[in-house]
C-alpha cells in the first residue's frame, strides 16, 4: 500500500516538476507569440462585440479595435474640446441653420469580407440604435433627430428615419434634426459606430440581443479584426491588413485577458505577463515607480470625481410619499458648508493619493473642459473653527452627551461606503474623526455595491461616499436635475430650478463660447449651495510595460491610438504594412 | 440497492425544487434587479425600463413565479440576462473546468490527507506528529483568499515559478498537445494547491483520529500477536477499517470543493462555475443564479447519496433500503 502511494506521489511530483521546468523548453514557440502579442488585462469580460447593444467599458474598448468611426475624435487638451478628424467620412458640412449635417464618405472602405462600407450601413445601424426593442444604451444620441408627427403635426418620440437620415448614394450620408443643434453636439451624436447591414439585415429586433453574431463578429472593419473570444478568459484580435482608415494596426496580435482579482492582475503586470493594467491604486503606483523600472506609470486626470453625498432632502419623507422636505441634518447649506470646511482634504490627498494621484475638486465640471471650467472658484478651505461657527449659526448646540442637537434632533447619522471602494474606506474614518471634533456622531457602514447603488438611487441613504465619471459632453440633468425620478445620479436630492434652466440654456447654444457663461454660473451656484461636498478629481493610474511603444492614454481612453502602438520585442519584419 | 437509489433520487426532486423556489424569492428580495446594470453614466436612462419590460420584471411577483414554474417544468431554465445565452450553455462552458479542478483537488486531498494522517497516527506523540498536527491546524484555519494571494506573491512574483492566473500561456494554442497539457498543469499548480490544502489538513486530522482508535482494537493486538509485520498490521488491518468513515467524507467533499472553487476561480482568473456564480449574483442575473443553485443543490444531494451508497458497499454491516 505504501509503495502504491509513494509511486503515485512520485508520478505527480515528476509531472509537476516537468510542468514547471517546461517553461524554458516551450520558450521558442510561446515566447515568439508573446513577442508579437500585446497582452492587455481587464477585471471584467466584454458583454458583447456589438456597438449597438454593448454597455460596458470593456465592450467599448473591444469594439473600438474592430469597428470604424465615421470620424475620429481627439481631445484638445489646450482648449478642452473634442475635435473630430476624418475617418470613414473624408469631409462633412453643417447647414447654416444647424439643422443638418452632410457627410461625404470614402468609397474605398470595406468590411473584412470585402463588401464596401456605405452610407446604407450607417442608416441601418442608426435604425437599430433607435429601436426600443433592441434598447440600445446610446438611443439618446437620436434625441434631436427628425421625429414622426402626430395627427396635430406635433413631433412624437419616434424618429422618422425616412426624413432624419438620407442616403442619396453610397457615399453621402445626411442627418436632419428637428431644431438647430450645437455644432459639437451634431458631431458627437452622429459619431455612432456602424455594423454591416448585409450581415445583420435578417436578424429580428427581438432576437438581436441573443444573436450569435454578438459573440462572433467575423465581419468587421477596424484596424484589427476579431479572432476569438473565450468567455471569461480572453479575447484576441489580430491586425487587419486590409484596413485603410488610415492603416492596419501595427501590433500583429492583441489579447485581452480577464483577471478579476486586483492583486493577481498587479502581479501579472510586475512579472511581465500582461503589458497594461488600468486602475492601479496610488499606494501600488508609488511602489512601482520606485521598484519596477520596467513599468511606466501614466495618469489620466479629470474624468472621475469623488464626493461626500449629504442628502438635501428628508429620506424618510421621500420614501413615504415622495415628499420633498429639507433633511433634518443636512437640509441647509450652512450645515453642509460646515461639514465641507471640517474635513481636512489635504490630509487625505497626501495620505491616500500621495499628493500626486488626485486634485482637490471645486465643482463637478471637469477642469479638463477648460472652455467651461470656472477657475475663479477655489476649494473650500479646511477651517474647523469656522465650521463650528456655521453650525452654531444654523442652530446646532452641544448636548449633554457632547453631541450636537437642534430642536431635540441629535446630529447623528450613518455614512455609507461601497464594499471594495478603497478610497472610500480610507476617507470614511478621517471624515468620522473630523466630524467628531465638531460634535457630530458619524457611524460608518459598508454596503455591497449593488445595494449601495440601489439605496442611493432611491434616496434611502442620508450620507455616502460616492464616485462618478463625467461624460465627454457636459450634461447636468442626470446628476443635478430637479426631477428626481429622471435624475438617476442626483442621490443628494438637490433641487434648483435655476440649475435646470442653465443646463437647458447652455445646451441650446450653438457655439461653445456662448454656452460657457451658463456652465460657469452653475459652478458658482454649486459652490454656494454645496449640494454635496466635492472631494477629489482622482487620476486614472495606468501601468505600461516599457516594451509598449506609442501609448497615449488620455481622457477619451487609455487605448487611444492603439492602432499605432508597437512593441519593442517585435521583430522588424513582423511590422504590418 | 437500485430501488434504494431510485427512492432517494425521487425523494430529492421535491427537495431541489423547494430550494429553487426559495432561491427564486430570496434573490428578488435583494436590492437592485438585472436592469439596474443599465443605470450608469453614459447609458440612456430609458434602457433600464425597456430591459425590465423585456425581462418580464414589471409583472407581479406571483405571475413571474408561475411563468418561471411553467418553464422549469418543461426543462427550460431560461436565458442569462447578463450574457444573453441559454443558462445551461453558460454553465456547460464552465462545468468541465470546475469539475477537473474539483477532481484533481479531491484526489490530492485523499492521497495526501490519508498519507499524512497515517504517518501522524503511527508516529503518535513524536515531534513529527506534533509538527504535522500544528501545521494541519494552522493550514486548516487559514482563509483560502488570503493564502491564495500570499502564494501568488511568493511563487509568481518573488520566485517566478508559477503563473498567477488564467489557464494557459499566451500562444499556448501553437504548442503540441503534450506541451499544452503541461502548460495547463503549470497554471493549475497554485489553484489546486490552495483548493486541496485545507482538505488535506482536515482529512489528515480525521484519518489520524480514526487510525488511533482502530489501532487500540483487540483484532489489531491479535494481528500483532500472530507475528504479522507492522506494515501489514497498519496498512492491511488498521487502515482498511479506519478508512470506512473516511469514505463518507468523499460524498460530502464534492459540493464543498465546488464552493471552494468559487474564491479560487476569482483569484486565479479561472472561468469556472464559481466565477459564474459570483458574477451572476453581482449582476442579479436571476436565471443564472437559479441554474447555479440547481447544479449545486443536485451535487449536494448526489454527494450525500454517494456517501450513503459507498458506506453500504464498504461496510457489510450497513444495509441500505
Amino acid at each position: 500500500m505504501t509503495h502504491t502511494y509513494i509511486r503515485v506521489l512520485c508520478l505527480l511530483l515528476v509531472l509537476f516538476t516537468v510542468a514547471c521546468q517546461k517553461k524554458d523548453g516551450e520558450k521558442s514557440q510561446a515566447s515568439n507569440a508573446l513577442a508579437t502579442t500585446l497582452v492587455l488585462a481587464d477585471r471584467s469580460d466584454v458583454d458583447n462585440f456589438n456597438p449597438i447593444i454593448s454597455s460596458t467599458l470593456s465592450g467599448g474598448n473591444a469594439i473600438s479595435m474592430i469597428y470604424p468611426g465615421i470620424t475620429t475624435a481627439t481631445f484638445d487638451t489646450a482648449t478642452g474640446i473634442l475635435v473630430y478628424q476624418p475617418a470613414v467620412a473624408k469631409s462633412w458640412t453643417i447647414s447654416p441653420d444647424f439643422k443638418s449635417i452632410t457627410y461625404n464618405l470614402r468609397g474605398d472602405v470595406k468590411w473584412t469580407d470585402g463588401t464596401p462600407l456605405t452610407s446604407h450601413d450607417f442608416k441601418f445601424s442608426y435604425q437599430l440604435y433607435g429601436d426600443t426593442i433592441i434598447a440600445s444604451a446610446r438611443q439618446d444620441y437620436l434625441e434631436n433627430f427628425v421625429k414622426l408627427r402626430d395627427k396635430k403635426g406635433n413631433p412624437t418620440d419616434i424618429v422618422d428615419f425616412d426624413k432624419a437620415i438620407l442616403t442619396p448614394n453610397d457615399t453621402t450620408l445626411i442627418f436632419n434634426f428637428d431644431k438647430p443643434v450645437a455644432k459639437h453636439l451634431i458631431e458627437f451624436h452622429t459619431s455612432l459606430t456602424p455594423i454591416p447591414k448585409h450581415v445583420w439585415k435578417d436578424v429580428k429586433p427581438s432576437e438581436f440581443r441573443s444573436s450569435e453574431l454578438n459573440a462572433n463578429p467575423t465581419v468587421s472593419c477596424g484596424p484589427f479584426k476579431f479572432k476569438e473570444w473565450k468567455r471569461q478568459q480572453e479575447f484576441t484580435v489580430v491586425s487587419n491588413p486590409d484596413y485603410n482608415v488610415p492603416a492596419p494596426g501595427k501590433i500583429p496580435t492583441i489579447t485581452m485577458r480577464i483577471i478579476p482579482e486586483y492583486t493577481t492582475q498587479l502581479t501579472q503586470l510586475k512579472t511581465g505577463a500582461i503589458d497594461v493594467m488600468d486602475g492601479i491604486k496610488p499606494e501600488d503606483a508609488i511602489k512601482i515607480e520606485k521598484e519596477n523600472p520596467e513599468i511606466d506609470i501614466r495618469t489620466v486626470k479629470y474624468r472621475t470625481y469623488s464626493y461626500l453625498m449629504l442628502s438635501n432632502i428628508d429620506c424618510k419623507a421621500y420614501q413615504e410619499g415622495k415628499q420633498i422636505k429639507p433633511h433634518p441634518l443636512f437640509g441647509t447649506k450652512k450645515t453642509r458648508l460646515a461639514i465641507a470646511m471640517a474635513i481636512d482634504r489635504e490630509k487625505i490627498l497626501d495620505g491616500y493619493y500621495f499628493g500626486k494621484y488626485a486634485e482637490l475638486m471645486t465643482s463637478p465640471i471637469s477642469p479638463a473642459f477648460k472652455w467651461a471650467f470656472n477657475s475663479d472658484i477655489k476649494p473650500y478651505p479646511y477651517d474647523p473653527k469656522r465650521a463650528k461657527e456655521l453650525l452654531a449659526e444654523d442652530g446646532w448646540k452641544i448636548g449633554t452627551d457632547g453631541i450636537l442637537e437642534r430642536d431635540g434632533v441629535k446630529f447623528s447619522f450613518t455614512l455609507h461606503i461601497s464594499k471594495g471602494a478603497t478610497a472610500g474606506e480610507y476617507m470614511a474614518p478621517i471624515i468620522q474623526q473630523s466630524l467628531k471634533e465638531l460634535g457630530i456622531d458619524c457611524k460608518i457602514e459598508v454596503l455591497e455595491f449593488n445595494v449601495f447603488v440601489e439605496k442611493g438611487r432611491k434616496h434611502e441613504l442620508d450620507a455616502s461616499l460616492n464616485g462618478l465619471s463625467v461624460g465627454l459632453e457636459i450634461d447636468l440633468a442626470p446628476t443635478f436635475g430637479s426631477d428626481l425620478n429622471k435624475a438617476a445620479f442626483n442621490s443628494a436630492g438637490y433641487i434648483n430650478k435655476r440649475v435646470d434652466e442653465l443646463n437647458k440654456l447652455a445646451q441650446s447654444k450653438l457655439l461653445r463660447e456662448e454656452a460657457a457663461p451658463y456652465w460657469k454660473e452653475f459652478q458658482q451656484i454649486f459652490h454656494d449651495d454645496v449640494p454635496f461636498v466635492p472631494m477629489f478629481w482622482g487620476s486614472r493610474v495606468v501601468g505600461f510595460n516599457k516594451r509598449v511603444i506609442g501609448e497615449n492614454p488620455d481622457i477619451l481612453s487609455i487605448y487611444t491610438d492603439l492602432d499605432k502602438w508597437t512593441l519593442s520585442t517585435m521583430p522588424a519584419q513582423v511590422s504590418v504594412k | 440497492m437500485f430501488s434504494y437509489v431510485l427512492r432517494r433520487v425521487l425523494g430529492a426532486i421535491p427537495l431541489v425544487f423547494g430550494v429553487l423556489t426559495l432561491t427564486f424569492f430570496i434573490i428578488r428580495l435583494a436590492p437592485g434587479d438585472p436592469a439596474s446594470f443599465f443605470i450608469q453614466p453614459g447609458v440612456s436612462p430609458k434602457v433600464a425600463e425597456q430591459m425590465r419590460e423585456q425581462y418580464g420584471l414589471n409583472d407581479p411577483l406571483i405571475i413571474q413565479y408561475f411563468k418561471w414554474l411553467g418553464n422549469i417544468l418543461q426543462g427550460d431554465f431560461g436565458r442569462s440576462f447578463s450574457r444573453h445565452q441559454p443558462v445551461f450553455d453558460v454553465i456547460l462552458e464552465a462545468v468541465p473546468i470546475t469539475v477537473s479542478l474539483a477532481l484533481i483537488g479531491i484526489t490530492m486531498q485523499f492521497i495526501f490527507g490519508i498519507l499524512l494522517g497515517v504517518i501522524s497516527a503511527i508516529k503518535q506523540g513524536t515531534k513529527l506528529d506534533r509538527t504535522l498536527t500544528v501545521s494541519a491546524l494552522f493550514i486548516y484555519s487559514m482563509p483560502e483568499f488570503w493564502l491564495s494571494l500570499m502564494l501568488i506573491i511568493l511563487f509568481s512574483l518573488k520566485l517566478g515559478w508559477f503563473p498567477a492566473s488564467n489557464l494557459n500561456s499566451i500562444g499556448a494554442d501553437s504548442l503540441s498537445t503534450f506541451e499544452f497539457i503541461l502548460d495547463r498543469l503549470h497554471h493549475l499548480v497554485l489553484p489546486i494547491f490552495v483548493l486541496s490544502l485545507g482538505g488535506i489538513a482536515g482529512l489528515a486530522r480525521y484519518v489520524r483520529g480514526q487510525m488511533l482508535e482502530v489501532i487500540r482494537q483487540d483484532y489489531i493486538r491479535t494481528a500483532r500477536a500472530k507475528g504479522l509485520s507492522e506494515k501489514i498490521v497498519i496498512f492491511k488491518h488498521a487502515l482498511r477499517n479506519a478508512l470506512l468513515p473516511v469514505v463518507t467524507i468523499l460524498g460530502g467533499s464534492l459540493p464543498a470543493l465546488f464552493s471552494g472553487a468559487l474564491f479560487i476561480e476569482v483569484i486565479f482568473a479561472i472561468p469556472g462555475m464559481g466565477r459564474i456564480a459570483v458574477e451572476a449574483v453581482f449582476a442579479r442575473d436571476y436565471p443564472l443564479i437559479i441554474a447555479n443553485t440547481f447544479i449545486s443543490g443536485t451535487l449536494i444531494v448526489l454527494g450525500n447519496l454517494l456517501a450513503d451508497v459507498l458506506y453500504g458497499i464498504v461496510d457489510p454491516r450497513i444495509k441500505l433500503g
